[in-house]
């Protein structure tokens, strides 16, 4: 690795990076665009983010405060733990813990960073670490296990049984930083008395770890502080996707990101709430106007991503969708299955049952076995509640014109199955497009070679055109 | 050695399994270690572990899987696709890797184009990743759900008593694969690792009533040999599936003699026995679940590395190579912590990556090995405390 890269600590610089752009709307809009003309990567992030200034504001300063806590823990006597976005952090908030998402903050880097993650991915190689595993880990964990940020305390795995990729990363870093792990395992079915034992047992588990870590009990109100949030948060989402069936869609392009960035990085805090109901406003203004949410207000196509979205330097997905006035009907990583939820049927998703501290629990435990992947990438792909029983509901109640997988080339689960999938949701009429860059690697696949694929195969299909 | 043996270990199928099947026997193919193989052999059917060898193409397995996954799972589907499993009864899907998890969906799709690949009997088997009581007890409630589901199929009954005798006929097996190892181990091996590792895979293909005698008078056979491989640089082989001799071939053909493994397939396979006591469910799913040498077994990585070192002693390795088929995250990630830690301790280790199957890049690993093996000095290294 470059020495150059370990003369500022990673997650010190993208604390920099994200606590100036949240204050760079404090001045004028032109000082702004001046700014922003200067960051060649971060300048068109930004401008996706302040379309909407409120939102904009919210998110950033809330991905600020996220990254801020995390710098600061050690000083603030916090612990941190290290884990991952399919993991819900709300736990953490409840006692007392910094959660440390090592995906999205490789997606950070990508954002922030001229060359992306491309060299921290690449530490992890001469380490030892697998060089065909999910690169949405490689990222960030390059940056640690180089000692280029400091050390988190423990390491929480929450894919045991679903990904083998990301659950051998934690195991692998685990080991190498010399850190406590605890991984939640996830049988194959979802649903059952059996599996929901299951799940139970395994979240107490885990809270009886972290209690040893951190030397606290779990303090029942402030567990019922951060279910508080997530039932508002929870409400706010199932509106927002109950708007995204109406045709057009009054969803911006950039909101279903945003969503399923907050509940991953603040789910369960103030923030994360207000985040939301700046979009929401957003949105209900578009529904009272019959306007598309696309930037040019007119949806000419509606795209289900069935897997992830791109996080390349830029986030050069959503303004192509704009570009081409398509709507994006959510990806994999928006599905919380909260039981209100349009696309939720009756007993598959989680009610927050604040009643007592068991129940409360209890909830925990069943909106972490619902996290996105965690839920329908654990058992075989046409089984109940997995995959494509998820996307047949998704195109009944969204109406995509097209659907779209595209992951990393580290994830052999969906690798195992997306060929059948694509063939079943062809045979039943949707066009489904393979795409094979890594989402978080822009080496192994440029965006304008996957954009020029995308448009490919939307010109030759006649979606949008 | 018994030409039983060299004939069960090098094909898909084999005399026994043909005379079985005359006979009017089933036979349940599997994918992977956790399965307990004693409620299969209980029921009176023979249990057979599945292998993709003999394949000279993945064109089906390709078919159907993605592009980035493991070539065993694929072999597999191709030696189903082709028509070779078709002496199957029924088969077990497990969850052992994200790879293989997904040969039950896509030798299910292939069905659709290959009609009559799939058996009759399909069962998909939830082996949890952690070994605690509620894992257990989930396991041996999976355990059960196998057992009734063989029953009702088959129309055949699972007692208690066929149990015992299938859990000592198992153990039995066990312990004289051990005795195996220990012959392997020994300072002047009379085996070759080939032998050694057809030795092993014979019994992942015939039926352990036919197995265990036979490997009982090869085992008295092996004490009087006269030849042997002393002298040569003795060497452990790690890592994920070897399940034909091609590479050990390779290994030995640069002058050394594989005196050890933990692969999949090979010794790690037979770590372990069943109590044979009662609750009988609870100590099979026991045994199958504290079985903690494949890296599936999330966070036993410290159990895996005091496996390797007790075999470092017991065998007096002068080096180890560890390998993994392409795309197998698992053994990939796992393999660099070993050779970390190993060549910490001072002992000669190579990481290498495979495709599965007949040497699809032998000539590549004929040259890493070969400069690897001049890199080992015999008797220098000082062994380990297991």
């Amino acid at each position: 690795m470059r020495q150059a890269l370990l003369e500022y600590d990673y997650d010190w610089a993208m604390q920099r990076v994200f606590d100036q752009g949240s204050r760079s709307l404090d001045g004028t809009r032109k000082e702004f665009e001046r700014a922003r003309s200067r960051f060649p990567t971060f300048g068109s992030v930004m401008k996706l983010f302040y379309e909407y200034e409120e939102v904009g504001r919210a998110m950033t300063g809330g991905s600020a405060k996220y990254i801020n806590n995390i710098v600061n823990a050690q000083k603030d006597g916090r612990k941190v733990a290290l884990t991952t976005f399919c993991m819900s952090p709300a736990l953490c908030y409840a006692m007392d813990v910094v959660p440390l998402l090592i995906e999205p903050i490789t997606a950070v880097g990508n954002l922030s960073r001229k060359f992306g993650m491309g060299e921290f991915m690449d530490y992890c190689l001469e380490v030892g670490f697998a060089e065909t595993a999910c690169s949405a880990q490689r990222g960030a964990m390059g940056a640690y296990l180089a000692g280029a940020a400091r050390k988190p305390d423990f390491v929480l795995c929450n894919m045991s049984g679903v990904c083998d990729t990301n659950t051998s990363a934690f195991a692998f870093a685990a080991e190498a930083l010399d850190l406590p792990l605890f991984q939640c395992n996830f049988p194959p079915q979802m649903r059952g008395e059996r599996a929901d034992e299951y799940h139970r047992n395994d979240y107490r588990a885990m809270i009886d770890f972290i209690s040893q870590q951190t030397g606290k009990p779990l303090d029942p109100a402030k567990l019922r502080d951060v279910l508080v949030e997530i039932q508002k948060q929870d409400e706010l989402i199932v509106e927002m996707q109950d708007y995204q069936r109406m045709i057009p869609s009054p969803i911006p392009t950039s909101f279903n990101l945003f969503m399923y960035l907050l509940r991953f990085l603040f789910g369960g805090t103030v923030d994360g709430t207000q985040a939301l109901e700046a979009m929401l406003k957003v949105i209900r203004q578009n529904v009272k106007e019959g306007r598309a949410g696309v930037r040019g207000g007119k949806e000419k196509a509606r795209a289900l991503f069935i897997y992830t979205d791109h996080y390349g330097g830029g986030l050069p997905l959503w303004n192509f969708l704009d570009s081409r006035g398509i709507t994006h009907l959510g990806c994999i990583a928006d599905r919380f299955y909260q039981q209100a939820a349009p696309y939720v049927k009756e007993g598959e998703g989680y009610v927050v049952d604040s009643t007592d501290l068991d129940s409360m629990i209890d909830t925990m435990a069943a909106l972490n076995s619902r996290m996105p992947m965690v839920k329908q990438i654990r058992g075989p792909y046409d089984a109940p509640d997995m995959w494509l029983e998820e996307i047949r509901t998704f195109r009944e109640l969204y109406a995509p014109d097209v659907a779209v997988y595209m992951g990393t080339p580290g994830c052999r689960n969906t690798w195992g199955m997306v060929k059948l999938v694509a063939r079943e949701l062809e045979k039943e009429g949707l066009p489904t497009l393979i795409i094979n860059a890594d989402v978080f690697d822009e080496r192994v696949e440029s965006w304008s070679m996957t954009q020029a694929r995308f448009e490919e195969f939307l010109d030759l299909r006649r979606i949008g055109v | 050695m018994n030409p039983i043996f060299k004939e069960a270990a090098a094909h898909v199928d084999n005399q026994v399994i043909r005379d079985w099947k005359a006979r009017g026997k089933k036979v349940i193919g599997h994918t992977c270690s956790h399965v307990p193989e004693e409620i299969i052999t209980a029921a009176g059917m023979m249990p057979y572990r599945l292998r993709g060898i003999e394949s000279e193409t993945t064109s089906i397995g390709d078919t159907y899987f993605g592009p980035f996954i493991c070539s065993c799972p694929k072999a597999i589907l191709q030696k189903a696709g082709e028509g070779a499993y078709k002496f199957l009864d029924g088969a077990v899907m497990v969850q052992s890797c994200d790879s293989m998890r997904r040969l039950d969906e896509c030798w299910r799709a292939a069905n659709e184009d290959y009609p009559g690949i799939l058996p009759g009997f399909w069962h998909y088997l939830g082996v949890p990743h952690k070994a605690v009581d509620y894992s257990l007890k989930w396991f041996s409630q999976e355990i059960e759900l196998f057992k009734t589901h063989i029953e009702e199929h088959f129309g055949v009954e699972i007692t208690e008593e066929k149990l015992l005798e299938a859990v000592a006929l198992y153990n039995e097996t066990r312990d004289l694969l051990k005795e195996l190892d220990e012959i392997r181990a020994m300072e002047e091996t009379p085996l070759s690792g080939q032998e050694a590792m057809d030795i092993v895979l014979a019994g992942t293909a015939l039926p352990k009533q036919v197995y265990n005698p036979l490997l009982k008078e090869t085992l008295a056979e092996l004490k009087t040999r006269k030849t042997h491989h002393g002298g040569k640089k003795r060497i452990l082989l790690g890592g994920s599936v070897v399940d034909d001799p091609s590479l050990i071939s390779v290994i030995e053909g640069e002058g050394a003699v594989v005196v050890a493994d933990t692969v999949c397939f090979g010794s790690r396979s037979f770590e372990g026995l069943v109590p044979e006591d009662s609750p009988i469910m609870l100590t099979i799913a026991g045994r199958y679940l504290h079985h903690q040498f494949c890296p599936r077994m999330f966070g036993y990585y410290k159990d895996r590395m005091g496996l390797i070192l007790q075999k470092i002693k017991q065998a007096n390795v002068d080096g180890v190579i560890l390998q993994n088929i392409r795309f197998c995250d698992l053994h990939g990630s796992e393999n660099g912590l070993f050779e970390r830690e190993l060549e910490s301790m001072g002992i000669p280790v190579i990481r290498l990556e495979r495709e599965y199957g007949a040497m699809a890049d032998e000539g590549r690993l004929r040259m890493r090995i070969g400069a690897f093996l001049e890199s080992v000095s015999v008797g220098n290294i000082e062994k380990p405390a297991a």
